[in-house]
């Protein structure tokens, strides 16, 4: 199922990795995840010519993410569209700015990160709250196995 | 008196207009010193002022005087009773007119007097005139004789004949002077004609008038008091006590003292010579009462200290404020009604408007009728009338001495309220029945009663009716007389005019408090709103009030009329006609009889400020003034009004030109021969031309219906049994005969249903039985007819259903265009039109010579031509089925017991707030003029044909299904996503599309392009007959989505009702095949508007819903907040309910459908507050996601524009494309997306875009376009495509909420042709039809969120004591929460 999870980032870096597959799989208490959202404060950012990679700190840890500018830049499928978006939302990754991630769950090294499909510059300090009771509300009625 | 002229009555009769003069005049001029002033008569009424007004009296310009001799009137005098009561006489030597004298002295009688100040006024309708003395002064010096004046009969006016026995004196005051009166005298002979003081009666008659004298009581009047040779009275005038009543009859020739007496009265006075006499009254009760002599002597006392007594009731003085009635009401000051039975009672010259009267012996009666509370004085025999001042103004009306019709004697025996009713009953009914009715109709005459009696004693409560007393009990027993204070009269009500039922409608609207005017304001803010009406329109909120007949004091009388001008069914009378609603109206309406209204609901229609200007007018139109006076209101209201009512609840009382106006039985009975037959109609095309018009041009009355003939037809059993008529028919059965051959085939198997025919009970065992005949008769049915008759009772009537083409019900279906049939109304059958409701079943008759004019058959039954309803009999229908237990064996049941249907339901629930019209088809049953009973055991013989019942009662729906608005737009969304699309590309072209018949609510009309220009207003078309057509735009919506129809709309199908808070059916309105913004459709000239309900609209803002505000694409976050969040995990427990609310965002997009914003031919005003947006959506499809699960979600429109973020993307600039788009810096590279989108529509019209990515990467590269044009698709509209898609797969949260509707459903619909792939892959999915998407607010959904979270925290830390406390480091907020 190819839901973002919503996940704080000490649950998200404490997933299973499964390196078994290839690419290799994560679990969350034994059910599989691929893909996440996390809302987050940019605490480093390092753009590259073909990526950006940045530091999401949500106060439970910090998720390392990496937005690819030219990952999908198939000029025949989609006229380079998604790569000019990235581009912009690369530029709109700030230090200090509060945004929402939505991405692939990959890892590097070992460690969990997200290979960001989108990025949103949230301008309502309140949604970072909002992600962490919703993370809650998720993993209590959603993602935690029925006590 | 230097200068002053004097005039002659002869001068003043013949200038006959009124005048009035005096002889010393302040600023009188001067006489000329050249004596051409001698002339008595030029000058004076030269120079008299000119007054326009003949209503005035003109003042003369200088000093007059007149000279003559105050007098009695002489017993051979022609002078009226009215007269001899009132008027002295003044004669001047020659000539005696009328003479009323304001400050009356005893001593002025038979003496010449000056008169000083005066008035004249010359009689309109005979010769002569009153003259009015305001001054006056003796015109010799008094003598001492004159210090003591009395009033006697002058000798040689009668017998010198001295009576010894007339000794009697009474003294005392006098209190009540009775009008002379006659009685009639039951003696023959001579003898006793002659009365005891020995005067010769008149022949049979004694005329006279009584006196009541308040005598002394005190101990020196005692025992002698009524001696004539007792103590002078004057002798001792300190100890007198007025206590005993005396009555003293006045009789020929004293009666002609009787102006005197009269302003006598209050005085003390010494009445000599009298005879006593007792009185019996009954034989039970007698009186002592003194009888006038010829001697009889009336003189003053000379009590100085006795002042004019007070008498028990007070004295009221009054200006006199209006006269009606022919003198019997007059209105004093305004506010208070003097009742004047009696017209002797007052001074009928004087007693004009403008003068001051002074009532003395009256009866206070406080009047509380249902509508009104009022004041009524009351008069009888002793009441004391007199004038105070006299009025300048010759308003004066005509009074009518003889009381001689029966309407007069009813009215004499009610009490002072429910006489006043009556009078104000009779005031109407003049009113509303004035060229209708003749005068004596209404009235009635010595003989007959008249309409007014008749229905004011079936009002009136037995209890108002009294014994009648005679007149001397009426005048001794004062107090009792016809005075009822108890009766409670508050049942009555009035007979409202239509005019002044008008004219209230306004007056009320007026009154409504204005804070509605700041509800106009907020809807005039809606800038939404605003953007969407048509150009030109200026919008109005309408306000509809609903009045129940309960909560008002009248009721509605009148003739029912269908309006020339606007089609509609009216309640008349002389005075105006009001729009009404009954749904239970017979097709063959009496338009002649009369109906009286009582239980109904009044419906008014308008906007707030409509009426305002007239409001300055206002005087009361339920007032006792308007009532009596001439009203009329000419000027034609802006405001709709309307009554509803039902007419089993109405009566009709026993007035001429009554017809029955139900199903005869004769009409069966008598027509033997004849068949019924049966059809259904189906569909009523609108008026479109004036009835007015001349129709003898055009041949055709173009009143219209469609309808569906059954196969069966009616045959009473006489007919059947005869014989000959089925022969006929056989004969006529061409198909039948054709295929004769077929039948013998089928016969067999028809033959083996011998239950059938056996059950049927109709078989006639006959030898010539043929094939045919017995496949005839296979198709009987014994049934029963019930029907009302005239006087509200059930008839029964045994009857054969009959088969006439051997087509079963199921064939109607298949094969309808053989079946339907067109009925044309002949132009003068303009009401049965309006009757006949789409979904009832009517028997129309048709004789033998038709069947037999045609050797094809019945001529009805012709295809390809219409059936003429001209003086053809038509009645509703409905069936019955097999309800045994209703079947009654005689016939003449009470309509009260009817069983048929029972009455109490349905029709009778008014709602508080709702008004139902009743034109649903299963409730138009209920007041079917005849119904067709099928009992079960017929039923169950004909079930082995058909399922008849339901064939029969669903009919209807089968073929012609009436769409909700939620359907309807499901409809429409099927189409649009149509691969080919649907696109109408001319715009020369017809509108094409498919009919539907749609139902919803009426949320608001728009009326624009009205023509003739004259309405603006939805209220004002409604009451408005100067236009022919008009182009409305009418939202309809049911509790969650709406469409928009327009079109234009004649002003004769324009029905009543139709507007905001309407329910209304749409027949064969047209579905467009093409789509703007809004769903859309369209009225055509074959579109008919029913409405089925309205209900009251005091306040629109608060009746809508949230989820209503939503249509308005007006994205509020409160109303967002009011529907509970849902996971999409939890989706599927919500499947077909309630709405639910997802807080999510756009993963990607399924389908997407854009058009070209079209503006066709309503043009959108482009507002200040709204920017247009670049394309229309009728459909999008999108997947969700919320951390839970995903889900597919479809919108359209303002939903589907949010989702994709159509208003923040189409500000964009284009810029980054412009490489692609090869163009240089020009001003186009500038522009914003919404530009290009904009202008990429207009090139390829519609474009379809469906991702096809059935794989795990959600990503939008499996996109695929499609267009509608031939054009070149370039790679810069593919990639302004492609952008603006990303940008929604891009977006923050969002909160959307919607319904979750069957996967199945859409999948069924073939919604999505060529994206299965995309669907299958994720069929497990729900699906949500979007209703609204707002904006996230984080605070309140923390704040929402965070609660729930504690309450389940609290409750797991009471079940397993767990509990972190954790800081994050971004913020100060502490919360709690379980990890």
């Amino acid at each position: 199922m190819a839901v973002h999870v919503k996940l704080l980032a000490a649950d998200l870096l404490s997933l299973a990795v499964h390196h078994a597959s290839r690419p290799p799989s994560f679990t969350r208490k034994g059910k599989p995840v691929s893909r996440a959202e996390a809302v987050g404060v940019v605490v480093s950012r390092e753009r590259k010519h073909k990526y950006l990679s940045f530091l999401l700190d949500d106060g439970s840890g910090c998720i390392p993410c990496i937005l690819w500018l030219n990952d999908r830049s198939d000029r025949e499928r989609d006229l380079g569209v998604a790569a000019e978006m990235a581009r912009e939302e690369a530029a709109a990754v700030q230090l200090g700015k509060l945004v929402r991630v939505r991405g692939r769950i990959t890892a590097y090294r070992g460690v969990v990160q997200i290979t960001v499909g989108d990025v949103v510059v949230e301008r309502d300090p309140n949604a970072e709250v909002l992600h962490w009771l919703d993370c809650v509300r998720l993993a209590k009625c959603c993602y935690d196995p029925p006590p | 008196m230097e200068g002053v002229r004097t005039l002659s009555i002869s001068d003043l009769l013949h200038l006959s207009r009124p005048l009035s003069g005096a002889a010393s005049l302040g600023s009188a001029k001067r006489p000329r010193p050249d004596g051409h002033d001698e002339n008595p008569i030029e000058p004076p009424f030269a120079s008299s002022v000119q007054n326009p007004d003949p209503g005035i009296f003109s003042p003369l310009g200088h000093p007059v005087l007149l000279i003559g001799t105050i007098d009695l009137f002489p017993e051979d005098s022609d002078r009226s009773l009215g007269c001899l009561n009132h008027c002295l006489s003044f004669f001047d030597g020659s000539l005696r007119i009328c003479c009323y004298v304001l400050d009356f002295e005893l001593k002025m009688i038979g003496r010449k007097i000056h008169v000083l100040a005066w008035n004249f006024l010359p009689f309109k309708h005979a010769s002569g005139g009153v003259l009015e003395v305001i001054q006056w002064g003796l015109a010799e010096v008094e003598t001492a004789s004159d210090c003591d004046p009395s009033l006697s009969i002058p000798l040689g006016c009668s017998l010198q004949e001295t009576d010894l026995k007339a000794r009697g004196r009474a003294f005392g005051i006098l209190r009540a002077v009775s009008p002379i009166f006659r009685v009639p005298c039951v003696k023959g002979n001579e003898d006793s004609q002659k009365n005891s003081s020995g005067i010769l009666m008149d022949r049979g008659n004694s005329i006279g008038f009584i006196a009541e004298m308040l005598s002394c009581g005190c101990d020196g009047c005692g025992g002698s008091r009524f001696l004539e040779h007792g103590r002078h009275p004057h002798d001792d005038n300190n100890r007198h006590s007025f206590t005993n009543s005396v009555f003293i009859y006045f009789i020929k020739p004293a009666y002609l003292w009787r102006p005197v007496l009269f302003r006598l009265i209050g005085k003390v006075i010494v009445v000599s010579r009298l005879k006593r006499k007792l009185v019996f009254v009954g034989g039970k009760e007698s009186y002592p009462t003194f009888v006038s002599t010829a001697l009889t002597m009336v003189s003053l006392s000379q009590l100085p200290t006795v002042t004019p007594v007070k008498t028990d009731e007070g004295v009221y003085n009054g200006v006199v404020t209006g006269i009606y009635m022919n003198g019997m009401v007059v209105e004093l000051d305004e506010k208070v009604w003097l009742l004047i039975t009696d017209s002797l009672l007052a001074p009928q010259h004087s007693l004009r408007v403008g003068a001051i009267v002074s009532v003395m012996n009256y009866h206070f009666v406080h009047v509380n009728y249902s509508w009104l509370k009022t004041f009524l004085l009351g008069t009888c025999l002793r009441t004391y009338i007199s004038i105070k001042s006299f009025s300048m103004a010759d308003i004066r009306y005509q009074f009518k001495y003889e009381f001689n019709s029966l309407l007069e004697k009813f009215i004499e025996s009610l009490p002072f309220s429910a006489k006043f009713w009556v009078l104000l009953l009779v005031s109407c009914f003049e009113k509303k029945f004035a060229g209708i009715f003749s005068h004596k109709d209404i009235l009635g005459s010595e003989n007959k009663e008249g309409l007014v009696q008749t229905y004011a004693a079936r009002c009136l409560p037995p209890s108002a009716f009294q014994v009648q007393l005679g007149l001397f009990m009426n005048f001794c027993k004062h107090g009792q007389c016809n005075f009822r204070s108890d009766l409670n009269l508050s049942c009555l009500k009035l007979v409202i005019p239509i005019s002044n039922l008008t004219r209230w409608c306004e007056e009320m609207w007026v009154s409504v408090p204005s804070e509605r005017h700041d509800d106009d304001e907020i809807v005039r803010r809606n800038q939404y709103l605003d953007h969407f009406l048509p150009s030109g329109t200026s919008y109005e909120h309408m306000i509809r009030r609903i009045i129940s007949s309960d909560d008002l004091g009248f009721v509605l009388m009148g003739v029912f009329k269908i309006s020339p001008c606007s089609g509609r069914l009216q309640l008349t009378d002389a005075t105006g006609s009001i729009d009404v609603v009954v749904p239970d109206l017979p097709v063959d309406v009496d338009f002649q009889t009369i109906y009286e209204v009582k239980d109904y609901k009044l419906v008014m229609e308008g906007s707030p400020h409509q009426v305002d200007h007239l409001q300055c007018h206002f005087d009361g139109s339920l007032s006792c003034r308007a009532i009596f006076q001439h009203f009329s209101h000419k000027e034609k209201s802006q405001l709709a009004v309307y009554v509803h009512f039902y007419l089993r609840g109405t009566t009709w009382s026993s007035f001429p030109h009554q017809i029955p106006s139900y199903m005869d039985k004769n009409h069966f009975m008598f027509c033997k021969d004849d068949v019924f037959h049966l059809f259904l109609v189906t569909h009523k095309f609108p008026v479109h031309q004036s009835l007015q018009d001349d129709l003898s041009l055009s041949n055709s009355s173009g009143l219209f219906a469609e309808a569906l003939i059954l196969p069966c037809n009616l045959i009473s059993i006489e007919t059947y049994e005869h014989g000959e008529l089925t022969d006929v028919f056989l004969n006529n059965q061409h198909k039948l005969s054709d295929c004769i051959g077929e039948l013998k085939d089928s016969i067999e198997g028809w033959s083996k249903q011998s239950e059938l025919i056996q059950a049927s009970n109709i078989v006639q065992h006959s030898d010539s039985v043929n094939v045919s005949r017995e496949f005839e008769r296979s198709c009987h049915l014994r049934c029963s007819l019930t029907f009302r008759s005239n006087n509200c009772k059930w008839s029964q009537l045994p009857v054969y259903l009959y088969n006439a083409n051997g087509i079963i019900m199921k064939d109607i279906l298949h094969n309808q265009s053989d079946s339907r049939v067109l009925l044309e109304f002949g132009s003068n059958n303009f009401s049965k039109y309006q009757m006949i409701h789409v979904g009832s079943y009517y028997l129309l008759k048709c004789s033998k010579k038709n069947l037999h004019s045609k050797s094809k058959g019945c001529e009805h039954m012709i295809c390809g031509k219409a059936i003429v309803i001209s003086e053809t009999n038509l009645w509703s229908l409905s069936f019955l089925f097999g309800e045994d237990k209703y079947q009654r064996t005689s016939s003449g049941d009470d309509c009260s017991h009817a069983s048929v249907k029972n009455f109490e339901d349905g029709p009778n629930k008014f709602c508080r707030h709702e008004q139902t019209f009743l034109q649903f088809i299963d409730q138009t049953r209920q007041f079917s003029d005849v119904y067709l009973h099928i009992s079960t055991e017929a039923m169950r013989h004909l079930e082995k044909i058909e399922p008849s019942q339901q064939g029969l009662n669903n009919l209807l729906l089968s073929l012609d299904e009436t769409k909700s608005v939620s359907s309807c737009i499901q409809n429409m969304m099927f189409e649009v996503a149509m691969p080919a699309g649907i696109i109408n590309r001319l715009k020369n072209e017809l509108p094409q599309g498919t009919q539907i018949s749609l139902n919803g609510n009426v949320e608001n009309l728009f009326i624009y392009d009205c023509r003739p220009r004259c309405c603006v207003s939805s209220s004002c078309v409604a009451n408005c007959n100067q236009w022919s057509t008009c182009k409305v735009c009418i939202y309809v919506n049911d509790d969650y989505n709406m469409v928009r129809i327009r079109g234009s709309l004649s002003r004769y199908a324009y029905p009543i009702g139709l507007g905001p808070g309407a329910n209304v059916t749409f027949h064969r309105v047209l579905l467009m095949h093409t789509s703007s913004r809004w769903h859309e459709l369209m009225l055509t000239p074959m579109s008919f508007i029913v409405v089925n309900s309205v209900k009251e609209l005091a306040n629109q803002q608060t009746d809508r819903s949230p989820i209503q505000e939503s249509r308005w694409n007006i994205q509020r976050v409160e109303i967002l907040d009011t529907i509970s969040l849902v996971s999409i995990s939890q989706m599927l427990q919500f499947m077909n309910s309630k709405p639910i609310r997802l807080r999510c965002r756009v993963v990607t997009i399924v389908n997407l459908v854009l058009e070209n914003q079209t503006h066709e031919s309503v043009e959108l005003r482009c507002g200040r507050y709204f920017e247009m947006p670049a394309a229309s959506i009728p459909l999008a499809g999108f997947l969700l996601d919320d951390g839970s699960s995903l889900c597919y979600c479809w919108a359209d429109n303002g939903r589907a524009e949010t989702l994709l973020r159509l208003h923040e993307t189409t500000q964009k600039s284009f810029l980054t494309s412009s490489k692609i788009l090869k163009m240089s810096r020009n001003e186009d590279s500038q522009r914003t997306i919404g530009y290009h989108l904009h202008k990429m529509l207009k090139k390829h019209h519609r474009i379809v875009i469906r991702n096809h990515g059935a794989t795990s990467d959600l990503s939008c590269e499996d996109l695929t376009f499609s267009i509608d044009s031939h054009r070149v698709f370039s790679n810069a509209d593919e990639k302004l495509l492609r952008s603006i898609i990303l940008n929604a797969c891009h977006a923050s949260t969002l909160n959307v909420v919607g319904n979750s509707v069957d996967s199945n459903a859409f999948f069924r619909g073939n919604l999505f042709c060529g994206n299965k792939e995309f669907l299958e892959y994720h069929q497990e999915l729900p699906h949500l039809w979007v209703r609204e998407v707002g904006h996230v607010d984080s605070m309140k959904e923390d704040t929402a969120t965070s609660r729930k979270l504690a309450f389940w925290v609290l409750k797991r830390q009471l079940t397993c004591g767990i509990f972190l406390a954790w800081k994050p480091p971004a913020t100060n907020i502490e919360v709690c929460s379980l990890l």
